[in-house]
């Protein structure tokens, strides 16, 4: 082995047609999981939005290639769903959805392997689930003007939560993962997502809050069931291929 | 003799390999040789020709040692273009070897990096398509082709580069008799005209030996046999050694296989499943099958035959209910199966699908084979209970802990973990589509060996297959399909003596 | 387009007239233009005129509305249009001269209260919004009609788009249509193990979901490999470089004009949307 030689390669072909192919893939699965639980008035938000948890792991796995096979298949619901020209805006939302993670572990240099050396799984599950659904209470109390405490009650159970979550797991993958790739992408995808829908002017203003927080906390949900296990159980397996992004692009 | 590609001591090692894939190799080809390589899976075939055009290592990351030399370049530093358009590699897939609308454009865009004038290019789109006998297709989406059509593209859109070596990595595995036909028909006719070197891959034993004037054995990455095939023949037990099928077994197909003692069921005169005179029309408005009867009793083990678009698939899609007939009945242990749950079909019907990947959900072994008896809500010590009957049966233990995860299986032993998570419901009928494509032979004996035990047990086996193999040796009857109908039902000694079903069946014997 | 996307959804419908002969760059500035300027206009009557050009659009080119799939669609869209419409009914406040219906529904005692109040305002807004919407959607259902994949592909080359952006968009188009039959396969592969799709709880359909995202990925993985071989195979260079472009698409006289035509007519409204008139106004003031 010491005598063999190291090969590395850049950008490829395979980093195309993988984003291409993610594309379709995320797009077959939001079109039918928009058919099987749409959310009026919102076109083109399931309230499964099923789909969403495929966009952070493929962001996490593919690195930019990732980010755009979200945007590109967003556009494309968008498209399907009659948004037109708009789809090309909207679909930020879910560029930054994958994007707010990616960043986060790329900057703080961890390893997106969230599921190496997991200690105490199911422990682990149980708090995320209630950490989800503190935020969701938290997320309600923002937008209620005067339920202040109630806000800074949810926030402080939140730390709480998460410092728990590190004594069970002392995984730095694990903690950025729950705070950018679960919260910071719903989040910032919510507040994006809704907004433009009113800047376009789809969504009456007055709607803002209660679409914010019904896609955040849908978000909160999908991604923390869904995302959460298949990182768990894939990234392993998918670092070991040639296409695996360690930096931005290749 | 010019030597055109030249291996020197040369080793590679993926990324993820714990092991060395080729492992100092040393190989000299000169121009105008038509090499036959062989090998069991996972010896390092694909790898050896992926190092020829330079996908290893310019496209790869991995570890390397040695040099391997193609027309006077050296594949580490050499442009990928410069090698690629002069040296063609075919692939076994011909789904994922097309990616344009047409097969215009698809011939066209290899054609466009040579930088060629517009009419040259249409010149040779249209010479490359007389070529390959499919004249007239240029505007021909991708969804209208069958397998042998798209791999007779994916050779025109190679052949119009005019390459100076052509390498062809399993091109018919994934294909029907009649594809493969086609197929070796087309090389047949590349060899007499053209002055190419050729590197042919493949498990079609007798057709490697046919065409190739020199033969490599491949195994565990290194070259085990580099001669003529009459220097192999002469290597008594090498291809058996290797779990490659020797043609000497020929007579193996002309007569039935000794079956062993068959069993003997509570319900010989009651049929299992009763097709009733039905018909299928997809919402595209294809008739599938057209007024097809057939009955089939416990303990059969029955090969479904005929050509491609014959409705074979359609025809065991509607034994379980996944589809249902516009006009007849179906009948399961004597009632509608219309009146059955899935999960109540689940415990009957076992279905095993032609890529394993399709019916894979789970991370490990474990899961993987638990996952059908936690959806019918089996109790957990049972669930234990079987699992272990199970992984024991079909000898998956050692992966089991060899392997973590899924991911990792060869596609052997992933479709044995398909056919243990279907066995372990324990259903009287198991059904498999296809389980012999892009199989070596040695697999395609186990998997059919096992299946052979459970029939002696009692299990009615349904196998969709085309291989001559499999027919002659295991199944006792065949049904023929042509054209959405039913040609006959008939034990296979019969059949192997009738060469006009055999012919309307696609029925190729090695 | 969409031959590839979906049968079920819409299907690319070849055509010998007017829409046919136009290059398919010229189709994309339509959709586009016709899509964001009912957004810019403000008077519903200008809208309005931007509806009937669509609806004329669409009669160009033949699209069988009445036809069944097409039916199912229209009325899954109109659906949501109506919810729409009643969701700005209700939560939009528009004060007006007529009101038709006030109430106030208290949620938090003094903290969360629900204000409804539509006046003839109220239902204007909603009526508009909903108007914007339909225009919209036969907008996008003219650009999968009337664009085939093919078509769009050659299209962006001719405007010297990078052929390994185009190369990527056909390689969706041929992953929407693998991977939509494999989801389907993968589905039935579940249901012989026992798994039910109808009827079952959320959680339950969520663990279906991953299930079938598990398979799919790895196809997709698989998939990559064998494709991304085959590209690299046949000497196809990643970065552009100088290549012959075997299909042209040149653009005729009638599709200058009509871009030339669009892009004034975007410009127009954008002026007019800021210096605060309508189109109808000043229609009524030449005749003034």
């Amino acid at each position: 082995m010491s005598e063999m030689e190291e090969v590395k390669v850049g950008v490829t072909w395979r980093h195309i047609v993988v984003t291409a192919l993610a594309t379709g893939v995320a797009a077959i699965l939001a079109i039918y999981a928009v058919i099987a639980a749409p959310v009026a008035p919102f076109p083109g938000v399931s309230g499964l939005y099923l789909a969403a948890a495929i966009y952070v792991p493929l962001s996490l796995w593919l690195g930019m290639w990732g980010c755009l096979a979200g945007y590109f298949s967003c556009v494309i619901l968008g498209f399907v769903s009659g948004f037109g020209a708009w789809s090309f805006y909207w679909s930020l939302a879910d560029l930054f959805e994958g994007l707010v993670p990616l960043l986060a572990f790329r900057i703080m240099k961890a390893d997106v392997d969230i599921g190496a050396n997991l200690e105490r799984k199911n422990e682990l599950y149980i708090i995320l689930a209630i950490l989800v659904i503190d935020l969701i209470i938290a997320a309600i109390a923002t937008a209620i003007p005067g339920l202040e405490i109630l806000w800074l009650v949810t926030l402080i159970i939140a730390v709480i939560l998460i410092i728990g979550m590190y004594i069970i797991n002392p995984s730095k993958s694990w903690l950025l993962y729950v705070i950018f790739g679960i919260f910071g992408a719903a989040i910032v995808s919510a507040l994006f997502g809704i907004s433009g829908l009113v800047f376009i002017g789809i969504a009456p203003p007055e709607s803002f809050w209660i679409g914010v927080i019904g896609w955040f906390a849908g978000d909160l949900i999908v991604l923390s069931a869904i995302a959460t296990p298949l990182m768990v159980a894939l990234t392993g397996k998918i670092k070991q291929t040639s296409v695996f992004v360690e930096n931005w692009f290749s | 003799m010019t030597s055109i590609i030249e291996f020197n001591n040369f080793s590679w090692k993926y990324k993820a390999s714990k092991n060395l894939v080729l492992n100092s190799i040393n190989l000299t080809v000169n121009q105008g040789e038509f090499i036959g390589i062989m090998g069991p899976t996972g010896a390092g075939k694909s790898t050896f020709c992926s190092c020829i055009n330079g996908l290893i290592p310019l496209r790869t990351r991995g570890w390397i040692k040695g040099t391997v030399t193609v027309l006077g370049m050296n594949t580490r530093t050499a442009k990928m273009t410069d090698l690629s358009t002069r040296v063609g590699l075919v692939f076994q897939d011909p789904e994922t070897q097309f990616i344009m609308m047409t097969v215009e454009d698809e011939i066209a865009i290899g054609l466009e990096t040579l930088n060629l004038k517009r009419s040259e290019i249409k010149n040779r789109i249209e010479w490359a398509l007389n070529l390959v006998g499919l004249k007239g297709f240029e505007q021909k989406s991708p969804e209208e082709l069958s397998g042998g059509q798209k791999q007779r593209v994916a050779i025109a859109s190679i052949m119009a580069m005019r390459p100076e070596i052509l390498i062809l990595d399993e091109p018919t595995s994934d294909l029907d008799p009649e594809g493969k036909f086609e197929v070796f028909k087309l090389l047949e006719k590349i060899r007499k005209e053209f002055q190419l070197t050729v590197l042919l891959v493949s498990h079609e034993t007798k057709k490697v030996l046919e065409f190739c004037n020199r033969i490599l054995l491949i195994d565990e990455g290194t070259i085990v046999f580099d001669g003529s095939s009459y220097q192999l023949s002469e290597q008594e037990g090498l291809l058996d050694k290797l779990g490659i099928f020797n043609p000497k077994n020929v007579s193996e197909i002309t007569l039935p296989g000794n079956f062993k003692k068959t069993f003997h069921s509570t319900l010989e005169n009651k049929p299992i499943l009763e097709i009733s005179n039905i018909s299928f029309t997809y919402p595209n408005l294809t008739q599938a099958l057209k007024d097809v009867s057939i009955n089939i009793n416990q303990g059969d083990f029955i090969a479904i035959i005929g050509k491609n678009g014959s409705g074979k698939t359609t025809l065991i899609k509607h034994f379980n209910g996944l589809l249902k007939p516009q006009i007849g009945e179906v009948r399961l242990k004597n009632n509608l199966i219309t009146d059955y749950s899935i999960s109540r079909v689940a415990q009957i019907i076992g279905f095993c699908y032609q890529n394993p990947d399709h019916q894979l959900f789970k991370n490990t072994i474990k899961e993987e084979i638990q996952f059908g008896l936690n959806n019918l809500k089996t109790p957990k010590d049972e669930i234990e209970v079987r699992y272990n009957e199970i992984i024991d049966l079909l000898d998956l233990r050692k992966f089991e802990e060899m392997y973590e995860s899924t991911f990792y299986l060869s596609k052997g032993i992933r479709q044995r973990l398909a056919l243990a998570s279907v066995l372990v419901l324990k259903p009287d009928i198991l059904i498999i589509d296809e389980p012999t494509t892009g199989q070596d032979f040695l697999m395609i004996k186990e998997f059919m060996n096992i299946l052979q035990d459970l029939n002696v047990k009692g299990h009615t086996i349904i196998i969709v297959t085309h291989n001559p193999y499999v027919i002659a040796n295991y199944s006792k009857e065949i049904i023929i399909l042509s054209e959405g109908r039913l040609v006959k039902k008939i034990s296979t000694v019969e059949f192997l003596k009738n060469e006009t079903l055999q012919k309307i069946a696609s029925f190729i014997p090695y | 387009m969409i031959s590839t996307l979906s049968k079920t959804f819409f299907s690319y419908i070849p055509s010998t007239n007017i829409m046919a002969k136009l290059h398919p760059i010229t189709k994309i500035s339509l959709v586009f233009v016709l899509s964001i300027i009912p957004f810019i206009m403000n008077n519903i009557f200008d809208i309005l005129i931007i509806f009937f050009m669509v609806i004329i659009l669409i009669l160009l080119t033949k699209i069988p509305l009445f036809s069944k799939h097409f039916k199912k669609v229209i009325i899954a869209f109109l659906s949501v249009n109506v919810s729409i419409f009643i969701v700005w009914c209700l939560l939009s406040e528009r004060e007006g001269s007529v009101v038709f219906f006030e109430s106030t529904i208290v949620l938090i005692k003094d903290k969360w209260i629900w204000h409804i109040l539509i006046t003839e305002t109220t239902i204007f807004y909603a009526a508009r919004i909903s108007l914007r919407v339909i225009i919209m959607f036969f907008v996008m259902l003219f650009f999968f009609i009337s664009i085939s994949d093919r078509d769009l592909i050659h299209g962006l080359r001719s405007i010297k788009i990078p052929f390994a952006v185009c190369l990527m968009i056909s390689i969706t188009f041929r992953g929407l249509a693998m991977f939509q039959n494999e989801y389907s396969i993968v589905k039935e592969a579940m249901m012989t193990r026992g798994v039910e799709f109808q009827k079952i709880s959320i959680p339950k359909k969520i663990k279906n979901f991953i299930s079938i995202f598990i398979a799919l990925i790895v196809l997709m993985f698989k998939k990559t490999e064998d494709m991304s071989a085959s590209i690299e195979s046949r000497g196809i260079p990643l970065r552009s470089e100088k290549r012959t472009v075997y299909q042209s698409f040149p653009f005729k006289k009638k599709d200058y004009f009509i871009t030339f035509i669009l892009l004034s007519f975007f410009a127009f409204s954008v002026y007019l949307f800021l210096i605060k008139k309508s189109f109808i106004s000043l229609i009524i003031s030449l005749f003034m």
